[in-house]
């Protein structure tokens, strides 16, 4: 095979590139240059790359987030976490990841020096596990729709198609999940909410630890405790704000996601996206022969 | 093996529009994100799958070889907001494939982008 150089002006280009894919780098994993922009970076988030939705002057009901919201890929940079606690460093040493994350064009980052291909990731994702919580918020966010009955609202994710509950009946959350006599941890928690003005904050708890936080294996415990703050921003926009505290993995509560913009998908029709094992195991092999395992 | 880079800045630009792809959500580090082969490639199979669609295509090589090779791209999804269809290419097709190849050397890689049998460019992600 014959590869030649590229001229000066490819090279140009290609510096541009390099330069577009760092600053793509800082958010969303995929582009997607469909009608109406998408993919297009934007800078009134610090992490979402989605094209900023235009603002609607339209009438609202600021406590009616019913509806289909498109959302993003991956919406979180790897960054925010907060130091490690001896235990955290620890699980995240064990984990490889194999998506990039905001620093991996830097070789002595941390996160970039631990990416590794399909065939060597221990991902839960590459054998269709559940994405688990919060992760489901942070990776394959791409449509999510609200449904508000009188007691409870209920969130289906795009992803897999599965969904979470969010008591509004003012139940309390289990103390003791995963304990003696406590119920068992979920893949997504227990959770209820209250309305905070305009706000609708949820918390969780109980978030099965075999999944990872966030698509770079940073890991969380069942003893991690995270709050969610959706606001309607107007009748186009909701804002979504995630907070976690996991006093086992991190030595501080962060701010995960300090602000992702979701609009509302215009056809209200939720495409279908799943992880079908049989596929994946053919994806894993095609992975296996491009990194030099080769299975044809 | 008949392989050659397309110095076009069309391709080029290609590159540049298509950056995103680059971060696929199984990641690229397996492959030589920073070229582009140029690939006279004969269609065998087009592997509409999650998580990611597979084109698999024979080349002829520099010895009259014929190597099998294969390049992810796209989940159907979101290949489809790109144009593709399950019916895009059928085997036997002709086409030509621009690919970001394996880092270990294996006939493997990234689709970026392809010229189908009625010269129509499609984009792959």
């Amino acid at each position: 095979m014959k590869i030649h150089k590229l001229g000066s002006c490819v090279i140009l280009l290609g510096a541009v590139l390099s330069v577009s894919c760092g600053a793509f780098a800082q958010g969303d994993g995929q582009f997607i240059n469909g009608a109406g922009g998408r993919g297009t970076p934007v800078k009134d988030t610090p992490n979402s790359v989605w094209k900023s939705p235009k603002p609607d002057n339209a009438p609202f009901d600021p406590h009616n987030l019913n509806g289909n919201w498109e959302g993003v890929v991956r919406n979180t940079t790897g960054k925010e976490v907060s130091p490690f606690t001896p235990a955290g460093k620890a699980a995240f040493d064990i984990n490889k990841p194999l998506n990039a994350c905001a620093g991996y064009n830097d070789p002595n980052n941390e996160c970039a020096s631990k990416l590794v291909g399909v065939s060597e990731t221990n991902d839960p994702y590459v054998y269709c596990d559940p994405l688990g919580f919060p992760r489901m918020l942070f990776y394959q966010m791409r449509h999510m729709e609200m449904v508000q009955t009188p007691a409870k609202v209920v969130q289906l994710f795009q992803y897999n198609a599965v969904w979470r509950e969010i008591w509004t009946d003012g139940r309390t959350l289990p103390t003791n999940v995963g304990k003696p006599g406590g119920p068992d941890p979920r893949w997504f928690g227990y959770s209820v909410a209250h309305w905070d003005g305009n706000t609708f904050v949820v918390n969780t708890v109980g978030a099965d630890d075999r999944s990872w936080l966030d698509p770079y294996g940073d890991p969380h415990s069942l003893d991690m405790k995270v709050e969610e703050k959706y606001t309607r921003l107007d009748k186009n926009q909701l804002k979504m704000v995630v907070t976690i505290d996991d006093p086992r993995m991190y030595t501080k509560p962060f701010v995960a996601q300090p602000g992702l913009i979701f609009h509302l998908e215009p056809s209200q029709s939720v495409p279908e996206q799943m992880c079908v094992p049989s596929e994946e195991e053919q994806y894993r092999q095609f992975a296996a022969g491009a990194d030099g395992v080769d299975t044809k | 093996m008949k392989t050659k880079i397309a110095v076009s800045a069309f391709v080029a630009l290609c590159a540049l529009m298509l950056s995103g792809s680059l971060f696929a959500h199984h990641g690229t580090v397996s492959f030589d994100m920073s070229k582009q082969v140029e690939m006279k490639a004969t269609v065998t199979q087009l592997m509409w799958i999650n998580p990611h669609c597979i084109l698999k295509f024979d080349v002829t090589d520099d010895d009259g070889k014929i190597v099998h090779w294969a390049a992810e791209f796209g989940s159907p999804e979101a290949s489809m907001q790109e144009g593709w269809t399950r019916d895009t290419v059928h085997p036997g097709d002709k086409i030509t494939a621009y690919v970001s190849v394996s880092k270990a050397g294996t006939p493997y890689g990234e689709l970026v982008s392809a010229k189908l049998p009625d010269g129509k460019m499609i984009h792959a992600k």
